[in-house]
């Protein structure tokens, strides 16, 4: 079988950008400068194996690594507890526990459906290991695992997370290709980068909801008016 | 509220907006009483920056008045009185900790793009364009602040905004490119470009121990203020051979270290103009490297080449040889502003250094218009404009 492998294949921008920026990010200088970024990184690192030419049977293989300053204690018990995923994966809705290893995830697609699928966590080790997989006769099928490894003295903790999964067929899959696109390496690993700053600093770093000169006319609220309301709210 | 807006290319608005919120919870709101037009803005008002919006707001050197807290700030109250730096770092990252701020991992909402230019991005800014986080900046009268607790540094009675202002991001950048040449008792240093930036790095390596500071530029105004505030040894490019007043001034030798406060001229280096020239040649023909060029050829062998920026792409014609072969120290980078705010405002206090010396304008925000015209315009007579909001 043909294994193409991808380094740090360029990808459209997810947020609204001008034309030259997207221009920019095609020119191949960009990519010989990710190639030389992406080479042998801790920091974070992407690989995409495509495999055959027909889409449908196309399997997605996503490989990413990232530093969190946290031990690998507290991280395992962060990503064990499954409900936590969708705080900073967003495409889950959420993620329920139905017993010991088994979980209902519901992830979101573009027209406001949901796909449900059931998975189990089949191999873990304490503080080192986290691996699942759609059990037997999902929708979707996937699969994914995380690694958490002592880093270098002072760098924290490497994760390292596989996901693989293989596009549904039918209108499913249409709409989840929609929503990830081309890009679930992207896509996760804007993930990882929420899970760090959510697990680092306490929040999740956004201007979604700041104001500009977009904005729609003065919300008729004023500054001080909210301070009352926080204030009688306690 | 009414908030400077970006608008397209030479183009900028006071508009009405509404007030910001509270969005995550170690967020401030600031009520604006002092901001100021950076000579950076100008690139934005160029239309040289990518991933700009029509209707960003604008401004990143501001200071003001606390009037909300979110629930995670414990560390100011409303009333306090506050400059802001210009780069949000979060404190807990790596690169925070480690007295980085500008290189902060947490606080980019968006580092795609910062990543695919430069192999990783650094932390957000405030009104510096989405690529830089798209934070709505502080050319306004109320502004959203994202990690009040770490950021934003308390001023008390006795000082004006104008003496404290530049804390956000001129004076900091200045001294950091100074101290950044890791001056030694006797040395010479040689700024080029006499804008805000250059004015306070002269003066930083004056407080850093420079025995003497030459200023390069060819704007009359602007060396009048180098000689006459920074006390600088000044040359005008225009009526001078840089290199040879230089080794006339060193006895032959050059400058222990040479500092490039000139930066990206937003003349053909515009980021698509950029990629567009790389694709046909892989070198840019531009005749402005001009100030970091002659840096390098005229600094002493063993010396530093300092580069408070601001640099985007890529440079052509960059001799990389004499800097090898001389063997230079080439220092860079955006400004760890956070780093330096607690140390320059005791120089302050101590009456070391008055910051206000570098105004020349005083407007309404509502003039912010005229504002960017003059300043782009008018380089003689403009060096720093301040503008408050009423």
């Amino acid at each position: 079988m043909n294994e193409q492998q991808i380094v740090s294949r360029r990808d459209r921008p997810s947020s609204s950008e001008d034309g030259l920026s997207a221009k920019a990010l095609r020119h191949p200088l960009v990519t010989g400068g990710l190639v030389l970024a992406g080479a042998g990184l801790a920091y974070v690192a992407v690989k995409t194996i495509r495999r055959g030419e027909n889409p449908k049977a196309r399997e997605v293989h996503v490989e990413l690594s990232i530093a969190i300053d946290r031990s690998p204690e507290e991280l395992y018990y962060f990503w064990r507890d499954f409900k936590n995923l969708p705080r900073f994966m967003n495409n889950l809705e959420s993620v329920q526990q139905l017993d010991a290893n088994r979980w209902q995830w519901i992830a979101k697609t573009i027209n406001g459906s949901r796909i449900e699928w059931e998975a189990e966590i089949f191999n873990e080790k304490e503080n080192e290991l986290i691996a699942w997989h759609s059990i037997e006769g999902a929708e979707f099928v996937n699969a994914g695992s995380v690694r958490f490894q002592p880093g270098p003295a002072g760098h924290g903790t490497y994760l390292k997370v596989k996901m693989n999964y293989n596009p549904p067929a039918g209108k499913l899959g249409l709409a989840l290709a929609q929503l990830w696109g081309e890009t679930p390496e992207q896509l996760i690993k804007q993930d990882l980068r929420r899970l760090k700053q959510l697990i680092e600093t306490g929040e999740i770093a956004t201007i979604d909801g700041q104001v500009s000169g977009r904005s729609p006319s003065p919300a008729k609220k004023t500054l001080a008016a909210r301070a009352l309301t926080a204030l009688s709210a306690g | 509220m009414k908030a400077v807006c970006w608008n397209g290319k030479h183009s900028v608005e006071v508009v009405n907006v509404p007030e910001p919120g509270i969005i995550n919870p170690h967020d401030a709101i600031l009520r604006v009483t002092t901001t100021a037009i950076c000579g950076s803005d100008l690139h934005l008002y160029d239309g040289y920056i990518p991933t700009m919006q029509k209707g960003d707001i604008l401004g990143h050197e501001f200071m003001g008045e606390v009037v909300e807290v979110g629930a995670a700030v414990d560390n100011l109250k409303v009333g306090d009185r506050v400059v802001v730096p210009f780069t949000i770092a979060c404190g807990k990252c790596f690169f925070c900790k480690r007295d980085l701020w500008s290189a902060c991992d947490n606080t980019n909402p968006d580092s795609q793009l910062s990543e695919s230019l430069y192999g990783f991005s650094g932390s957000g800014l405030f009104g510096y364009s989405h690529m830089m986080g798209g934070y709505a900046g502080g050319q306004a009268e109320y502004v959203r602040v994202p990690f009040a607790n770490v950021g934003p540094l308390k001023i008390e009675n006795g000082l004006t905004d104008e003496q404290v202002l530049f804390l956000s991001d001129i004076f900091p950048t200045g001294y950091m490119a100074a101290e950044n040449c890791n001056i030694q008792p006797g040395d010479t240093i040689a700024v080029w470009g006499c804008g805000p930036v250059g004015q306070f790095a002269i003066k930083s390596a004056y407080l850093l121990g420079a025995e003497r500071v030459i200023a390069i530029d060819q704007v009359p105004g602007r060396l009048r203020m180098a000689a006459e505030e920074g006390k600088a040894i000044t040359i005008n490019f225009n009526d001078t051979d840089i290199f040879e007043r230089l080794k006339d001034l060193t006895g032959g030798m050059g400058p222990d270290a040479c500092i490039d406060a000139v930066g990206l001229e937003a003349h053909g280096t515009t980021i698509d103009a950029l990629y567009d020239r790389a694709k046909t040649a892989l070198y840019l023909a531009t005749d402005r490297l001009h100030a970091l060029r002659q840096a390098i050829y005229a600094c002493r062998k063993g010396g530093t080449v300092s580069v408070p920026g601001v640099y985007g792409g890529f440079l052509d014609k960059f001799p990389f040889g004499a800097a090898f072969s001389k063997g230079l120290t080439l220092k860079m980078g955006q400004t760890n502003v956070h780093k330096y705010l607690r140390p320059l405002l005791n120089l302050i206090k101590d009456g070391r250094i008055d910051p206000s010396f570098v105004i020349t304008h005083r407007l309404r925000l509502a003039e912010a218009p005229m504002g960017y015209q003059t300043f782009k315009d008018e380089k003689n007579e403009c060096i720093k404009i301040v503008m408050r909001p009423t």
